[in-house]
């Protein structure tokens, strides 16, 4: 496990687009952004909406190609006649992901708060870690999904457009959405990045109270992605594309 | 001699057509097995049933289990080599020939990851990214990754295909080797000439069902041919008429 671990983590350190979108491009947002707008409302919904939109980059997309090119390449059919056990591989998998996630997330938050002169407290910052674990967890899950929908890179890019985009600009990364219509709003509770972000904010304003609900539900979505990313997987490309699983149920 | 493995009857189904229709396979230990046949004629999915990645729907396989009183999990002792070269693309050779002992349940030191790559003809390669590596490379590394924890047989799925006839010529000569080491290789293949150079028993597969088994010479003998591509011409037309 320990040897599978270390590589699947070399293996994703090394997935140099990913990490361009889920640290550098935060990054670059963080200075271009918060430059132009100077508020320091903004400047701090800024930084932890990049955060988010850097977790999702690697989480999602990043795993959602990776699962993909894994699958394409046999690796799932290779692994199920050895005696390794596929749920822990894919748990490793995630795993390894996760960790950079959180890493990313952390040095955007880091760099964010150092540059636009946040004050996360201790508080703050221990209940921000719940968060971003809840948060990397769905994300992952929702990559899985994402590489088990898509057959090669096309595939899965059109997906990720569709699990991306809505959750970029529907969930307040950039910009309030307190002017939108109703039914923005009402989208956006459905959103796991919008729940996420919500959570963040809590966290950062050091309020716990106000971090449960959109917590629980992150987790309750996490759950139902989990489910969805079991019923979808696939051993191999020649699979049935969609909920083979549930079918053969 | 005790089979490593011995399977019976095997069927496959997909929709209503039996694509494998009762197969027998034995294999031997030591032995190098070719299993020939035109595209479509059940080869890969009988032994992908025999490894365990489809289901069979009827017939049985038996295997090797250590002696009377212990249950070795074949997937211990069995090497495979798929048609696809499954690495991960950003690992090397090196490191993803660690990963797959792993999954194997091995644990390699440095010096036995060299041999295992030199064996394969990938010393130079051992640091290069598996992505990067040439076709021919690659499927010499899908085939170390078969080997790497020295298996009792390995299986490979048309192991020469789409290789120029430099790769081919090493991948004959690779077989060769692991056989000499006392692991036994089932391999499926296209070209009669590297059958007959190197499988000590060939079965010829058509229609879901084995049309003829034995050992080269024994083959081209039985029916009257001057060598295995005659061989595979005749049973192919005996199979269309």
């Amino acid at each position: 496990m320990v040897v599978t671990f270390r590589a699947l983590l070399a293996g994703a350190l090394r997935d140099r687009i990913s990490l361009f979108w889920s640290v550098a491009v935060p990054l670059l947002l963080l200075l271009v952004l918060g430059s132009l707008f100077p508020e320091p409302a903004y400047r701090r919904n800024l930084v932890l909406g990049l955060v988010a939109f850097g977790s999702l980059s690697f989480a999602m997309s990043g795993t959602g190609f990776e699962v993909m090119r894994q699958r394409g390449r046999g690796v799932y059919k290779l692994l199920r006649a050895t005696p390794f056990p596929v749920a822990g591989f894919v748990g490793l998998l995630a795993g390894a992901r996760g960790l950079i996630t959180l890493v990313g997330a952390m040095l955007v938050a880091g760099v964010g708060s150092a540059v636009h002169g946040i004050d996360w407290t201790p508080g703050g910052i221990l209940l921000a870690l719940p968060v971003l674990a809840a948060g990397t967890a769905c994300f992952t899950c929702l990559g899985f999904v994402l590489g088990n929908l898509g057959d090669n890179e096309n595939q899965v890019a059109m997906y990720n457009n569709l699990f991306l985009l809505p959750q970029m600009f529907g969930s307040e990364m950039f910009y309030s959405l307190d002017g939108a219509p109703g039914w923005v709003a009402a989208v956006r509770r459905w959103l796991p990045a919008g729940r996420f972000i919500d959570a963040l904010r809590a966290a950062a304003g050091g309020d716990g109270a106000a971090l449960v609900p959109s917590l629980l539900v992150l987790l309750a979505m996490t759950v139902l992605i989990l489910g969805l990313a079991a019923a979808t997987f696939r051993w191999d490309p020649g699979d049935r594309r969609h909920l083979p699983a549930l079918r053969r149920a | 001699m005790t089979p490593l493995i011995a399977a019976r009857g095997l069927v496959k189904r997909y929709g209503g057509r039996a694509v494998v229709d009762g197969i027998d396979v034995d294999v031997y230990p030591g032995e190098v097995l070719a299993v020939i046949g035109p595209n479509g004629a059940g080869k890969s999915t009988t032994l992908e049933m025999i490894l365990g990645l489809r289901g069979a729907d009827g017939g049985s396989v038996t295997y090797w289990t250590g002696g009377p009183r212990r249950r070795e999990d074949p997937g211990r002792w069995m090497g495979v080599q798929l048609q696809d070269t499954p690495f991960f693309p950003g690992l090397t050779a090196a490191e993803n020939l660690q990963v797959f002992a792993a999954f194997y349940g091995v644990r390699v030191t440095r010096q036995r990851l060299d041999d295992n790559l030199a064996a394969c003809g990938l010393a130079e390669a051992a640091h290069t990214e598996a992505a990067r590596l040439s076709g021919g490379q690659q499927k010499r590394l899908a085939i170390a990754a078969a080997l790497v924890h020295q298996p009792k047989v390995a299986f490979l799925d048309e192991p020469t295909a789409a290789l120029d006839p430099a790769a081919r010529r090493e991948i004959r000569m690779l077989i060769r080797r692991i056989s000499r080491s006392g692991t036994a290789v089932v391999f499926t293949s296209h070209d009669m000439e590297e059958v007959e150079k190197v499988a000590d028993r060939v079965m010829f597969v058509s229609g879901g069902r084995v049309r003829a088994a034995g050992t080269p010479q024994a083959l081209t003998a039985a029916y009257g041919v001057a060598d295995l591509d005659e061989l595979y011409m005749k049973l192919a037309v005996e199979e269309v008429s």
